[in-house]
């Protein structure tokens, strides 16, 4: 169960850092990968959940895999304890292997779950720790499965799931003289599945919405904000990116430049063909959250500097610094007709928090790729 | 024959099969490449600190506070009478699940990013607290009543 859930895992994380479109413009936050970095295929579009479903799955089911990696620790935790320690030369690499395996998923649990707490408690980049991290564990983990195949194939043959005592394994894993049994092996299985489903219901409702939203109550976002049209989960609010009134007051204007270069004002925005879209916003950190947006196609804005079939474009926004001041989407994120530049949401004007006056909203995009504050789209052709 | 003579040397030399030193190399250098990535990135020392320290903390630190808060609960049941039906797991099993909450919300629960979860958010940490206390009591609770319903049957038994 671990051995395919951390699969699961390890898939979903390299899935994110590709949904990031790393070939483009500063996209990529780990510029030092080498040849860690690779991916198949530029992020698509559709469907409009993809990122939801794989991003979300990546966090809960990490939360939820948090007990059954702990209670596998410990239950091969005596022989941490073994004399001697090593016996042979293949031996000595396995508990090499063995210590990549518990230092990469420790600190990969850990990292994880702390960044979407915000507790920052490192100095570091969580995207290269994360990153650089998830390989040193790919690696030690495939080999130790490859290793422990046989013997795992074996004992699941062989050994009935009640039998105690348990007959002795090559590994010597089962206890030779076990202490008075104060748990069964049955109550066991129920604390760390009881535990992992706990966690589930705790956490799961972050990432799906709706009314699982209410059991969510340790989830860093599980929580509600109102019953408005702005009313839903906010990525870093308009205060902390140093977004003021002044800046998006009637003296804002969108710059495009393409072939041309066009200023438009908020009004002149409206003005133009809107659209509308159920699409969702999905963070990194595991939860989104589904609304209706409305505005202004990207296509439409392209074709007004005479730049459709454009293959890139830069949204820059009011931010300043930072490394989600700016994103650049492919050409294929900015053809999909339901991409927008959003100016309304669930029928009213976006709030500040939420990016007013103007943001971004792409379909199966990251979350912290749909710029907010937007002040510039340059269209160019990818390079 | 002589083949098998080479294998068997090869065995009693390594201990394992010539296909689990390919496992091994094949971990080596994917591990260490990435290894070889977090070296020079700006902190990477940190980075590594953080690696070699998950290990103590989960060896050295919280495993034995798992073991003699465990021995301590056990050495409690067993100096009491034995009772009809034991109580030990009713106590210890609702304090590890409120533990593993803990455990992993820890950051929310105690308030430690206060500032960068009300900037990210725009809401304030203060609830979390409440919430996993009353998980808690939730989690006793119903264990306790657990237990009663469990000693009113073996009376009428």
């Amino acid at each position: 169960m671990l051995l395919l859930g951390l699969t699961v895992v390890a898939i979903t994380g390299l899935v994110s850092y590709a949904a990031y479109n790393p070939r483009l413009g500063a996209n990529d936050l780990t510029p030092g990968k080498g040849l860690l970095g690779f991916y198949l295929f530029d992020w698509p579009t559709s469907p409009v959940w993809l990122y939801r479903a794989t991003q979300g799955t990546h966090v809960v089911l990490g939360i939820v895999l948090v007990p059954v990696l702990l209670a596998k620790l410990w239950s091969v935790a005596p022989k941490l304890y073994e004399w001697p320690p090593v016996t042979s030369v293949a031996q000595a690499f396995e508990r090499l292997n063995i210590v990549l395996i518990v230092g990469a998923s420790l600190f990969q649990f850990a990292t994880g779950i702390l960044n979407i707490q915000y507790a920052y408690l490192w100095g570091f980049s969580f995207y290269q720790a994360h990153l650089y991290g998830a390989w040193v564990f790919i690696g030690a983990f495939v080999t130790h499965v490859a290793i422990k195949l046989p013997t795992m194939v074996r004992s699941l043959r062989q050994r009935s799931i009640d039998q105690v005592p348990e007959p002795p394994d090559p590994d010597e894993l089962a206890p030779t003289n076990p202490g008075p049994v104060s748990l069964s092996r049955r109550g066991l299985l129920g604390l760390v599945g009881g535990s992992s489903a706990l966690l589930l219901v705790l956490t799961v409702g972050q990432a799906t919405g709706g009314a699982l939203r209410r059991l969510a109550l340790l989830a860093p976002r599980g929580r509600k904000y109102g019953d408005g049209p702005n009313d839903f989960q906010i990525n870093t609010t308009a205060e902390e990116a140093s977004i003021g009134q002044e800046m998006t007051g009637p003296s804002w204007r969108l710059e495009l430049v393409g072939a041309s270069r066009a200023v438009l004002s908020r009004a002149e925005l409206l003005a133009m063909g809107q659209h509308t879209e159920d699409l969702p916003i999905a963070c990194v950190e595991g939860w989104s959250t589904q609304e209706r947006w409305s505005g202004v196609r990207l296509v439409d804005l392209a074709a007004l500097v005479g730049a459709t079939g454009a293959r890139a474009v830069l949204v820059e926004s009011l931010q300043q610094g930072g490394p989600f001041s700016q994103a650049t989407l492919s050409g294929d994120q900015l053809a999909d007709p339901k991409s927008l530049l959003a100016l309304g949401v669930n029928g009213a004007e976006l709030s500040l928090d939420h990016g007013f006056p103007a943001r971004v909203i792409v379909p199966a995009n990251p979350g912290v790729r749909n710029t907010k504050w937007v002040r510039r789209l340059t269209f160019h052709d990818g390079s | 024959m002589a083949a098998d003579d080479q294998q068997s040397a090869w065995r009693r030399w390594y201990g394992a099969g010539p296909l689990h030193l390919v496992a091994i190399v094949v971990n080596l250098a994917v591990s260490g490449y990435a290894l070889s990535r977090i070296v020079g990135v700006p902190r990477w020392g940190e980075i590594l600190v953080w690696l070699g320290g998950a290990i103590v903390f989960h060896d050295f630190v919280l495993f034995p506070i798992l073991l003699v808060g465990d021995w301590t609960l056990r050495k409690a049941a067993g100096a009491m009478a034995p009772r009809k039906v034991p109580w030990l797991n009713h106590v210890r099993l609702p304090l590890v699940v409120s533990a593993l909450l803990l455990l992993v919300f820890f950051p929310l629960v105690l308030r430690v990013p206060a500032q960068a979860y009300q900037s990210k958010t725009g809401l304030t940490i203060d609830p979390y607290l409440w919430r996993w206390f009353g998980l808690t009591v939730a989690l006793v609770a119903g264990s306790a009543a657990l237990y009663v319903v469990r000693l009113v049957r073996s009376r009428r038994c």
